[in-house]
């Protein structure tokens, strides 16, 4: 007798999920009272257009450069359709972009995965939780051929056949129509996210700290162009605008 | 009476409020923009705490679905509360998603004598996982489930007697309920048991002509005030929150409307201690 209750409360609110979902196909009327004004369909229509305002809402917080780029009709219409594709299984909005780049992939829409990808990092980067000390300036000098590097939670390497980062940073809502490689760093300093456009060797390197791997090692298989002079220039840079949350000397 | 005006914490006022130039006595964070976040929003709530208590309001706990209690969901928000330190925890007696799917709304949940025992076991379940007590909330609602079989009233008495846990009173959901539904609102105040109140909300809503909608996008209602001066009289003051989540306007707006509650009770207060007076002096 139990069960048979509870399963009504449970059939009732699938019922009511199903109505959501398929919104507006599926709508059974004898779930709910007469309203004492106006149709019961207008007062349904508040739940069943509420989802897709606040998860637009949601997405194009995330995904501000890709929504406007993909102009209204193209950003409605693949966002519409990742919705339906993915239900939110997330209890927090902010994180209910998470398959985008991988389904618009999917549909071959590369460009606009890349973007989707990057700018996923952008707010991964903004929500990370660092660790709240600092590498102070006095033990810059500690750092040996053997020290190895510890990421911040808010630091994110990103690369890719399109200058996606660069068009990103143009901020002209306009995706690249060339493919040329592309190496950039996403990190967070006082709170705010900032984008570095890497050379092929600077990313080498913070690739392989990334993969634990030693100064020294970092150093190998590097272009040719590469000079050391650079290193203690771009060594000054990434410590001072904490790409890491700790290094071992 | 001092330190009950408080109102959301909301992005468009940080710089304000981070500059000192807020004037209510406590703010209110929505839970699930922190709980997984933490850069500048963390920065933020560690910023305005130093200067004011903080209420933690949740959308997620869906407290009314058939799904069992989140207990990642809880662990997160337990993490939070550790962090902070709120006066409240709170959330809407309501559910939002099913078989784990969220819908991000607050819907109605059939009131039956079965949802009563279903939600007062998850709430105490709840409580015990956060090691705190909690509130919850009145929701608006558009519609009601032909399967009901309780009052809104007799309903959310039993879930806070039967799952000793705390009201949040929202006057303006009332209000919306009394027209959705044709309710009396008064009648509703007046039979909520005032020792579990331990907040009361305010908010603007949209006329819909056949319903209103409970959008949180203006001022205070007349009739809303007429009924948290009710409120007041039967229940007596308790911190009260100015929700504005829509088209938000300033600061000094939202602040302004906070001032409107306040004056309401300090001026039912007033009252009182004249008749109090008064009474004394005839006996
Ligand atoms: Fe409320």
């Amino acid at each position: 007798m139990k069960t048979a209750k509870k399963e009504k409360l449970h059939k009732l609110l699938l019922s009511f999920d199903r109505g959501i979902r398929d919104y507006p196909h599926r709508l059974r009327p004898e779930l709910f009272q007469t309203p004492m004004r106006g149709d019961w369909e207008d007062r349904f229509s508040i739940y069943g257009t509420g989802y897709s305002v606040r998860t637009k809402e949601a997405m194009e917080e995330i995904f501000e450069f890709l929504s406007s780029a993909m102009k209204v009709k193209g950003w409605n219409q693949w966002g519409r359709a990742y919705i339906e594709k993915y239900p939110s299984r997330v209890y927090n909005l902010s994180k209910i972009g998470e398959d985008f780049p991988k389904f618009l992939k999917r549909n071959k829409k590369l460009i606009w995965a890349e973007m989707a990808r990057f700018e996923l990092l952008i707010a991964k980067s903004f929500h990370a939780f660092n660790r709240g000390e600092k590498i102070s300036a006095e033990r810059f000098s500690e750092i040996n051929e053997r020290s190895k590097f510890e990421f911040a939670s808010s630091t994110f390497l990103f690369e890719s056949k399109w200058p996606i980062a660069n068009a990103w940073k143009s901020q002209k809502a306009k995706l690249p129509s060339k493919p040329k490689n592309e190496f950039a760093l996403i990190y967070r300093k006082s709170d705010q996210v900032f984008v570095r456009i890497l050379s092929a060797n600077e990313f080498k390197i913070l690739k392989s700290f990334k993969a634990r791997k030693n100064l020294a090692s970092s150093l190998k298989n590097l272009d040719k162009n590469f000079e050391p002079s650079q290193l203690s220039e771009w060594l000054h840079f990434w410590l001072t605008n904490d790409f890491f949350a700790d290094f071992s000397s | 009476m001092k330190g009950l005006a408080g109102i959301g914490l909301r992005t468009s006022h940080y710089s304000e409020i981070r500059n000192g130039n807020a004037r209510v006595d406590w703010f209110e964070i929505i839970s699930e923009n922190y709980i997984d976040s933490g850069g500048a929003p963390l920065s933020m709530i560690e910023k305005v705490r130093e200067d004011h208590p903080i209420a933690m309001h949740g959308v997620s706990l869906n407290i009314g679905s058939s799904d069992k209690v989140d207990k990642n969901y809880l662990k997160k928000l337990k993490e939070l509360k550790n962090r902070i330190s709120p006066f409240v925890i709170s959330d809407h007696l309501c559910w939002g998603g099913i078989e784990g799917r969220h819908w991000h709304d607050l819907f109605p949940v059939p009131m039956t004598e079965e949802a009563v025992k279903h939600i007062s076991k998850k709430i105490r379940q709840t409580q015990e996982i956060l090691e705190s007590r909690i509130a919850l909330e009145n929701i608006s609602t558009y519609l009601r489930w032909a399967a009901d079989e309780l009052s809104e009233t007799e309903f959310t008495k039993a879930i806070l007697q039967e799952a000793d846990c705390d009201l949040l009173l929202d006057v303006n959901n009332i209000y919306v309920n009394s027209f959705n539904h044709d309710l009396d609102a008064y009648d509703f105040i007046s039979k909520m048991p005032a020792e579990r109140v331990v907040q009361f909300h305010l908010a603007g809503h949209s006329n819909l002509k056949t319903f209103l909608f409970d959008t949180h996008d203006a001022e205070v209602i007349s009739p809303v005030w007429d009924l948290f001066r009710h409120a007041i009289q039967t229940i007596g003051p308790r911190k009260f929150l100015v929700e504005w989540d829509d088209k938000i306007p300033e600061l000094k707006v939202v602040e302004a409307e906070a001032f409107k509650a306040q004056k309401i009770i300090d001026k039912v207060l007033i009252e009182r201690r004249n008749e109090d007076s008064k009474k004394r002096k005839t006996a």
